[in-house]
């Protein structure tokens, strides 16, 4: 049952990538070929320079650097107060950041698009990473995290005379380094998979990222499946490989909050 | 700081929050009846050259015939109804007081030169230009009374309440006892009534300004239909409208003669009917000054509450002294939280706000007029039959959902057991989860096509006919939500299994000795005791398939003819192709409402809280 299960996960995607080497008119038949018939790996190079392919993954880097940077450290700065520093209504901020979970995305990506249109951030990298860099969820993750950590180390550095900031940086973040991977992980996962924020953040061809980029390739080449296909195999690389190298932090991000 | 002197900053914030309050409502009151009196004398001007005569028996060209003048200026007193204090000079003499002292020559070079209504020494004043609109030969004079922008008694008597409730409070602020909380409130409910006593004098002002210049030039119009040469029947509208600069003059029915205020397509409009001659009426419709006061209110609401604020933080101040070592970790949390709380104020809850003030406003990209139309959006919304369908086809949408949510169950239950396998095929479950949205679209595109696609071609041997999958509206839903499913399940399995491993081994084995077989033992003992779990899988996923859109967006652009529309695409559309922002926020408010009461429903069905007995 697992076997059956896992093929038909895994065939898909192989019936993605055979296709993808497939003549453009090999396709066109009946019953459908499983397998080309003499394998064309030129399809990759012609699909790749009908659009700045480059360019897009460039973007999605970028995007997905930056964001995912401004997500680890914001939301360990904040998740640390509210972790561990006391403070008057705590809790109450606390419950206020959580709320904005409650708000479906796309009411604040109307506002949001007009707030950065207004800055004339329309169509750069400003405006499409500035609005993303803070996470709540990010925050709730590493709260969660810094409250399970023993408090012995981080009095023994206060009783040295450590400030707050140096217990964050020499205490609490090296001990946290698998909750950060998770946080990072996720969030580059989540941020080279969004589409709806950088289809309307972006207008030229040059802003675009990946996933925008094999869209709109999508709508130039619709008849073209090996095209297609080898466009979306080569999407799809540096997610996988993020998956395979950090397979651990996915299945400890889900057991550790039962989240995400 | 001693505690005297957080008190003294207290008493300050008061006093200053109180005085500054009045002071920006009279400004702005005076304000509103400066922009009358402008507009007065500028209207007054128009009509002085619409209705004299050139002088007889040549002189200068478009010199006005100075007796007619000065009669149609001594009429303006005469008119009933006649309310603003005019006066007119002809160059710097004055016409209506003989007596009154003359314009001083700079200003009338001033206005000369520029030839715009000026405000001066408390006057509004139009430059009265020639009959051929060419040299400025006078000025029309407005005074505004000079007690304008008195405050109302309501505003003064919330003023001293105001006073005495901040009082009240910086006296209960001791360093001992910190029971102020109920004080200081009663003191900000104070200042809040304060800022808004404060801005409906504004309100009523602008009101009153714009009822005033309706009446008036209601009284002019006519005037000027009377005196003009010919029949009053005949009077060009086209000629009259230099009277009613900045406003609208059409044809009407007869209607009264007070101003009323209306909303015309969307527009706030304030209106009035004028009689020109018998059987024939006019209607003056101009933009009522009181709809453009709204920004007035935030401005006098955050100004009063300068007051509580300092209040708050003498209070503050006072605890704090007697706590240094608090005073800086709160002083330290705030550092660390200052860079994700102002991100979230400024791209999250101001959103929120911002939101909520598009959705009652009409909102393009391009047109400057953004105007309030109250909750024309949402019945826009409502009325919008795409809609309704939109929202049918994401409420079926969201089926998926519990139908993944059963197989992955059943399956995690089962392959519970067999924990190592799952571990060596957890990878090739995962990996839908994991990919690039666009990119599984474009793979099951390829895999529904009608003629080449592959599960067409499964399907043959079991004998079923080539299906139109993503070309034909009945099946067009069915197919996204199929290949949801297949995204979905693997991610459900593991959180499941991560779940069913949480369920102690000795619970399944009482009942097992207590006689339960396996499907009693799953609805019994695993389903209640994995309810969090479930309730944590199916609220996610509902809320996630509400939010459906990049499938739509690749695989059908919500056709064909609109079977798989949902509401984010109709957002979409709505937004950024139609560019009608305040339709489309008051959309997604409205998305925002069904997924808070779905949502809540869920939670009331299954998050009664189970406890390990």
């Amino acid at each position: 049952m697992v076997t059956v299960l896992a093929v038909t996960m895994i065939a898909p995607f192989l019936y993605m990538v055979s296709t993808s080497f497939m003549d453009e008119f090999e396709v066109l038949r009946y019953p459908p070929a499983l397998l080309p018939g003499r394998p064309l790996p030129g399809n990759y190079g012609a699909a790749l320079t009908a659009l700045p392919f480059g360019r897009f993954f460039l973007n999605s880097a970028i995007f997905a650097g930056f964001v995912v940077a401004g997500q680890v450290l914001t939301s360990a700065m904040a998740a640390y107060a509210f972790a561990r520093l006391r403070f008057p209504g705590r809790d109450r901020v606390f419950l206020a950041v959580l709320s904005v979970l409650m708000v479906p995305v796309i009411v604040l990506l109307i506002p949001r698009f007009l707030i950065i249109n207004a800055l004339g951030w329309v169509d750069s990298y400003a405006g499409l990473i500035s609005t993303e860099v803070v996470s709540v969820w990010g925050i709730f993750l590493l709260r969660q995290f810094f409250l399970t950590l023993p408090r012995d180390l981080e009095d023994a550095a206060r009783l040295d005379g450590a400030g707050e900031w140096t217990i964050f940086r020499r205490v609490v973040l090296p001990l946290s380094k698998p909750a950060l991977a998770t946080l990072a992980v996720f969030a580059f996962v989540d941020q080279w998979k969004s589409f709806l924020w950088p289809l309307i953040a972006t207008r030229s061809v040059e802003m675009q990222v990946v996933e925008v980029g094999i869209a709109s390739f999508h709508g130039i080449y619709y008849t073209n499946w090996p095209y297609q296909m080898a466009a979306a195999v080569t999407a799809m690389v540096p997610l996988v490989v993020v998956f395979f190298v950090a397979q651990r932090y996915f299945i400890q991000g889900i057991q550790l909050t039962g989240l995400k | 700081m001693t505690t005297t002197s957080w008190r003294m900053l207290a008493v300050t914030g008061a006093v200053t929050a109180g005085v500054l309050t009045l002071a920006a409502a009279r400004w702005a009151v005076g304000r509103e009846q400066r922009v009358f009196a402008l507009r007065t004398a500028a209207t007054t001007a128009a009509y002085l050259s619409i209705v004299t005569p050139p002088a007889r028996g040549g002189g200068t060209p478009g010199e006005y015939d100075l007796p007619r003048l000065l009669v149609a200026v001594r009429a303006l007193e005469a008119l009933s109804g006649w309310t603003p204090e005019v006066e007119v000079y002809r160059g710097t003499a004055p016409l209506v007081h003989a007596t009154a002292p003359p314009l001083a020559p700079e200003e009338f070079e001033r206005l000369r030169r520029l030839e715009t209504v000026r405000w001066q020494r408390g006057a509004a004043l139009a430059p009265l230009k020639d009959r051929d609109d060419w040299d400025v030969v006078g000025a029309v004079k407005v005074r505004v009374p000079a007690r304008a922008g008195a405050p109302g008694w309501l505003t003064v008597v919330v003023l001293l309440v105001t006073l005495g409730a901040g009082f009240a409070t910086v006296r209960a602020i001791r360093r001992t006892t910190y029971d102020v909380r109920r004080s200081l409130l009663a003191y900000t409910i104070a200042a809040l009534a304060l800022g808004c006593s404060a801005y409906w004098d504004i309100r009523s002002a602008a009101k009153a300004g714009t009822d005033r210049w309706l009446s008036d030039t209601r009284l002019l119009l006519q005037e000027a239909a009377a005196r003009l040469p010919g029949a009053a029947s005949r009077v060009r509208l086209a000629e009259l409208a230099r009277l009613a600069r900045g406003a609208e003059l059409v044809e009407a029915d007869s209607a009264g003669v007070a101003p009323v205020r209306r909303t015309d397509g969307g527009q706030p409009r304030a209106a009035v009917a004028a009689r020109l001659g018998p059987g024939r009426w006019v209607e003056l419709r101009t933009l009522p000054a009181e709809a453009l006061a709204g920004r007035w209110l935030a401005l006098l609401v955050g100004v009063a509450l300068l007051g509580p604020a300092a209040t708050w933080l003498a209070v503050w101040g006072v605890r704090a002294a007697a706590r240094p070592q608090r005073l800086r970790e709160t002083v330290t949390a705030w550092g660390f939280l200052a860079p994700a709380v102002l991100h979230l104020a400024v791209f999250s809850f101001g959103p929120i706000c911002f939101a909520l003030y598009l959705s009652v406003h009409r909102w393009g990209l391009i047109e400057p007029g953004r105007p309030f139309v109250g909750l024309a959006n949402f019945t826009a919304v409502a009325r919008d039959p795409l809609v309704w369908t939109s929202v049918r086809n994401t409420l079926v949408y969201a089926l998926y959902v519990p139908v993944t949510m059963a197989i992955a169950l059943g399956v995690a239950v089962v392959l519970n057991r067999h924990s190592g396998v799952v571990r060596l095929a957890r990878t090739a479950f995962f990996l839908p989860y994991v990919s690039s949205v666009v990119a599984i679209a474009l793979m099951w595109q390829w895999m529904f096509h009608a003629d080449f696609g592959v599960l067409n071609y499964l399907l043959s041997f079991v004998g079923l006919g080539p299906v139109d999958w993503l070309g034909s509206p009945k099946t067009a839903l069915l197919a996204v939500m199929l290949m949801s499913v297949w995204v979905q399940v693997g991610y459900q399995m593991v959180v499941f299994l991560a779940g069913l491993q949480g369920i102690p081994q000795a619970y399944l084995d009482a009942a097992r000795v207590d006689g339960a077989n396996a499907w009693q033992r799953f609805w019994r003992v695993t389903f209640p005791l994995l309810k969090p779990v479930t309730l944590f899988v199916l609220v996610t996923g509902v809320i996630g398939s509400f939010q459906v859109f990049t499938y739509i967006y690749v695989l059908t652009d919500g056709g064909p003819l609109h079977a798989t529309d949902v509401i984010v695409y109709r957002i979409y559309q709505t937004a950024w192709e139609f560019l009608q922002f305040g339709t489309a926020s008051a959309l997604s408010l409205v998305l925002f409402l069904i997924l808070f009461g779905v949502t809540w429903v869920q939670f009331r069905l299954l998050g009664k809280r189970v406890e390990y007995v």
